[in-house]
């Protein structure tokens, strides 16, 4: 009988085993330096001997935001009055130990200072590499709480050998603690900079080329669209996902450790003063959410093992239902970036990357791109109903999570209707401009923006966005092209759904959805001429050898707004 | 023939600025007068200003110089040599400053010269103002500020003197500067200490905080400290300045603390601000509500209604914009009350505040607003307006110089439902 009990343990179901590791993510918001660096304190000071291993990436943050020196300040005052081991290695492309094993905090500070005035070294480096190394000298101490704290504010999202690296920690004994930024929800900056659908100004390929892998999100793979069409910058781009990235906070969570949130320095700018709100001038307050605890923890990403999510995630029938809306829409051109994952008797395979996205409708052939924008809304709508059909189905018994990003999703395709919408009677609009050139009329107090060309070629059209930022009402007030309608429609439809996930990532990512207002272009004597010379010469820059670790392209703006702790959304 | 008509024509225009110069006492109006001959003059006028400024009030005097600058010929530069030795210092040091544009360093030369012999207040003010590196640079300038605050014991000249050296970011200057902090007879030890903490000196700053927690500077200097503390963007000491706030007793610091904070943007401080708001002293409740409305996100919408219910104008007006700010319409309320105040500068800090808000309804005020009975809250109500309009119908283009009755007939036609 015990014999048998015994092969029945052994034989224990994936599904218990799945069920231990999908342990929530330990995360650690809305505190400062002092105040983790004394959490961390309290913890190795649990039990009876500790040794710290103090990992800091020595990029440029380390300096520049004297974050080195606070570090070493705030170290010196939490650990004060305790025997605890400390070491400090610094992180690089070969980590090495600056500081062996000492209870003397003044060495341990100056380690750090040490660190902090070195010329910092902004390189893209293996965060896990390091993780390891630093890991293998907290692993020397016998009998004693093993702590290993990655201090980083620029390389935590990157990955090389998740579970490997786990498996090492584990077996060590050591736990992670890493400080380091806030992952944006489904963060496509590294996806979006490899596949090329957003214009970083760098050569991509030296990117692909690396031995780790750049990532960022905080879910092993991206669950929102990007390479979005007729905006500079994606939804999920500016949406802070009140997480750390996956592969840390997988790290940190399995091996006892926890993330603390924390960005050294931030953007004093709003979303609507970065993006130009036309509707605020700037003067927004309520730019981002105030993320509700109990609704994170509700909504919180999988961090289990990647094998864990296909097998897990292929059974989440209202997420699979989403990737297909974001193949149907990306295979029809209108979403340029490629899903990660795709769905298939009921079980989820990885993606390849394409070479090169899609091309976007631009131009001055009206007709065409009146065409073009017409066969997008067919595709959009279609897709946007079935989501709803599918959703409505389905919603109550799916994951929170999964229901937030069908509906973010939805209003995201109901305003995408509305963009090609625009774009119909923009190009309608400018056919007749183009072909009565008649100058701008005016009443005495307003005349078109269309109009009045001078006589110039028209040579296209660009775009500035307006945002749902201030929600759905506020915009209804603004008037755009044609029939108000359907727009008005999608509005209030957005604005129920901000108002059902308020206090979550899906109220900022639907506030993120977007209506462009286009503007036409004139020729001015060689102006054509001198900008297919100017791509030339800037393509050109694709030839140089690339770099063994090349420096990490410019973010775009996030316009979050500025706070030293927790999510970036700032307050409570 | 052409030119000749041209040079009487500006002269005409430069005749007509100067008499309404002469009219007015206006210290507003005078810069703009200012600003108009400097546009008009030409090297021709030079006697015309020479005689102006010698027969005309000594207050019009610095302007007229400063035209005479911009005069621009061998003329006008005669004039301001000989401007050097006349009249008051205020006068002279402009004249020092209007040769130095004209490349001609003797008129600063002089004016360093003359601090360590002025006698009065007036001029040795007169002659600090143009000590700024932003006029005049050279080790001559930080020895003859050094020596000025060795003798000089009259509190806003030492300041001057301070805020003048520092400017100069010299190592001498900065020399005299640790050694006036680490003085501790000196009654200024603490703005100097303040110029090197802007520097980003960190055991400056720590010397100062140090120096704060234990109650040594007095409230008349804790706002200088705090104020170069926040702008050498010390964030990471955010929590020690809070320690700071919950301990203090005096009202002035507790007042300087906040301001601090709030301009540090820390998140934590708005837990304690609602209490402070309710206290009975002023001055710290006057600073914790202007904190609240600064920092206040959605969770305090109560506390901002309840601010805006309250007595004070002011503070109704910011309580305004941080409703209208958190997408609250109730603000537009306010501000529609606030457009009926007797006080002509509330009605127009409400029309400020209703061109930010690029709404509907606040385009009907603004409209209301261009009847109002006081000229500048017409004007602003008009110009805000266009702004709103183009805001709410980005395919228009607004004329700027539509009259309000236009632009009322445009939107009673064209207003959404």
């Amino acid at each position: 009988m015990r014999v048998l009990l015994f092969l029945a343990l052994l034989a224990v179901p994936p599904a218990a085993q799945e069920h231990r590791e999908s342990r929530d993510p330990q995360t650690v918001r809305y505190k400062d330096l002092p105040e983790i660096v004394r959490d961390i304190a309290a913890d190795a000071s649990q039990g009876d001997k500790a040794f710290v291993v103090w990992l800091v990436d020595n990029a440029s943050m380390l300096k520049t935001a004297k974050q080195g020196e606070f570090l070493a300040g705030a170290v010196a005052r939490a650990f004060s009055g305790t025997k605890v081991n400390h070491a400090v290695v610094a992180f690089g492309e070969r980590p090495r130990v600056v500081l062996k094993a000492t209870e003397d905090l003044s060495r341990v500070s100056a380690a750090i200072e040490g660190l902090a005035a070195a010329r910092p070294d902004d390189a893209l480096k293996n965060c896990l590499l390091n993780v390891r190394e630093a890991a293998k000298v907290a692993a020397g101490a016998s009998g004693a709480k093993k702590l290993l704290v990655l201090f980083t504010q620029e390389n935590g999202d990157n990955e090389d050998d998740v579970e490997g690296t786990l498996k090492f920690l584990k077996s060590s004994g050591v736990s992670l603690y890493p400080i380091a930024p806030e992952a944006l929800y489904s963060d496509p900056y590294w996806e979006s900079a490899l596949s090329g659908t957003m214009v970083f100004f760098e050569d991509q390929s030296r990117f692909r080329k690396l031995k780790f892998q750049l990532r960022g999100p905080e879910s092993a793979y991206l669950e929102f669209p990007y390479g979005w069409p007729y905006t500079m910058v994606d939804p999920a781009y500016t949406v802070p996902s009140g997480f750390g990235y996956w592969a840390l906070d997988r790290l940190a969570t399995h091996s006892g450790g926890k993330y603390f949130l924390y960005t050294a320095e931030k953007s004093p700018l709003n979303f609507c003063q970065r993006y130009g709100c036309p509707l605020c001038g700037g003067q927004h307050k309520a730019c981002g959410a105030t993320f509700d605890v109990a609704k994170l923890s509700v909504t919180a990403p999988q961090i289990g093992s990647r094998a864990e999510y296909l097998a897990r995630r292929g059974r989440d029938k209202l997420f699979l239902a989403c990737l297909a809306a974001w193949e149907r829409l990306n295979r029809a051109n209108v979403l340029r970036g490629t899903p990660p994952l795709r769905g298939g008797a009921g079980a989820l395979s990885e993606n390849n990357r394409p070479d090169k996205p899609a091309q976007g409708l631009f131009g001055d052939d009206w007709k065409a791109i009146r065409q073009g924008a017409l066969r997008a809304i067919g595709d959009v709508e279609k897709t946007a109903v079935e989501l709803r059909a599918v959703a409505e189905k389905l919603g109550k018994d799916s994951e929170m999570r999964d229901v937030a990003a069908a509906d973010a999703l939805g209003v995201h395709l109901r305003m995408l209707v509305e963009v090609y919408r625009q774009l119909v009677a923009f190009c309608e609009e400018m056919d007749r401009v183009v072909r009565t050139r008649r100058p701008a009329a005016s009443d005495g107090v307003a005349s078109s923006a269309l109009e009045g060309g001078g006589g110039k070629q028209v040579a296209g059209f660009s775009y500035h966005n307006v945002f749902l930022c201030h929600g759905g009402a506020a915009l209804k007030e603004v008037k755009f092209l044609g029939d108000p309608a359907g727009l008005h429609a999608a509005l209030d439809h957005a604005d129920g759904m901000i108002e059902k996930h308020r206090g979550t990532p899906w109220e900022v990512l639907m506030r993120r959805a977007y209506l462009p207002v286009f503007t036409p272009f004139y020729e001015i004597g060689e102006g054509r001429e001198a900008t297919t010379r100017r791509t030339k010469s800037s393509s050109s820059t694709s030839q140089v050898e690339t770099p063994a670790t090349p420096a990490r392209p410019q973010r775009p703006a996030q316009g979050t707004e500025s706070g030293s702790a927790g999510t970036s959304t700032g307050n409570r | 023939m052409t030119a000749l008509i041209l040079c009487l024509l500006a002269l005409d225009e430069v005749t007509d600025l100067l008499a309404r110069l002469r009219a007015t006492s206006d210290p507003v109006q005078m810069y703009q007068i200012e600003n108009s001959l400097q546009q008009a003059v030409r090297p021709a006028h030079v006697p015309l200003l020479v005689r102006e400024i010698e027969t005309g009030a000594p207050a019009a005097r610095p302007h007229l110089i400063r035209v005479l600058g911009r005069a621009g010929s061998k003329d006008a530069q005669a004039a301001l040599r000989a401007l050097l030795g006349k009249h008051e210092m205020a006068s002279r040091a402009e004249a020092a400053y209007a040769l130095k544009l004209l490349d001609d360093e003797s008129g600063m030369k002089m004016l360093v010269g003359l601090l360590p012999k002025a006698q009065t207040t007036e001029d040795k003010q007169a002659i600090l103002q143009k000590l700024y590196a932003y006029y005049v640079t050279g080790p001559e300038v930080v020895a003859a500020l050094v020596r000025f605050l060795e003798t000089e014991r009259e509190d806003l000249l030492r300041r001057m003197a301070i805020y003048s050296l520092a400017s100069h970011k010299h190592p001498a200057g900065e020399a005299a500067l640790r050694k006036m902090a680490e003085d501790e007879k000196d009654p200024h030890r603490w703005e100097a200490l303040a110029t090197i903490v802007r520097s980003g000196d960190e055991a400056a700053v720590e010397r100062g905080l140090k120096a704060l927690e234990e109650g040594k500077v007095p409230a008349s200097a804790a706002s200088i400290l705090l104020n170069a503390i926040e702008n050498a963007g010390q964030k990471a000491l955010v929590p020690r300045l809070r320690d700071l706030l919950e301990k203090a007793a005096d009202s002035s610091l507790r007042a300087a603390l906040i301001r601090s904070l709030v301009s540090l943007k820390d998140e934590k401080l708005l837990g304690l601000l609602g209490k402070y708001a309710e206290e009975a002293d002023l001055v710290v409740s006057s600073a914790a509500t202007e904190g609240i409305l600064q920092l206040a996100g959605r969770s305090q919408v109560d506390l901002i209604k309840k601010i805006a219910g309250q007595g004070n104008t002011m503070h109704r007006l910011r309580a305004a914009e941080a409703l209208l700010a958190l997408d609250l319409p109730d603000g537009l309320e306010i501000l529609k009350e606030e457009l009926g105040n007797a006080i002509w500068s509330y009605r127009l800090q409400a029309v400020y505040a209703l061109g930010r808000a690029r709404r509907r309804e606040a385009v009907d005020l603004l409209l209301a607003a261009m009847d109002d009975g006081e000229e500048r809250v017409r004007s602003q109500a008009r110009t805000t307006v266009v702004g709103s309009l183009s805001a709410l119908y980005p395919y228009l283009r607004f004329d700027p110089n539509a009259s309000p009755e236009k632009l009322k007939a445009w939107w009673a036609k064209n207003r959404p439902k």
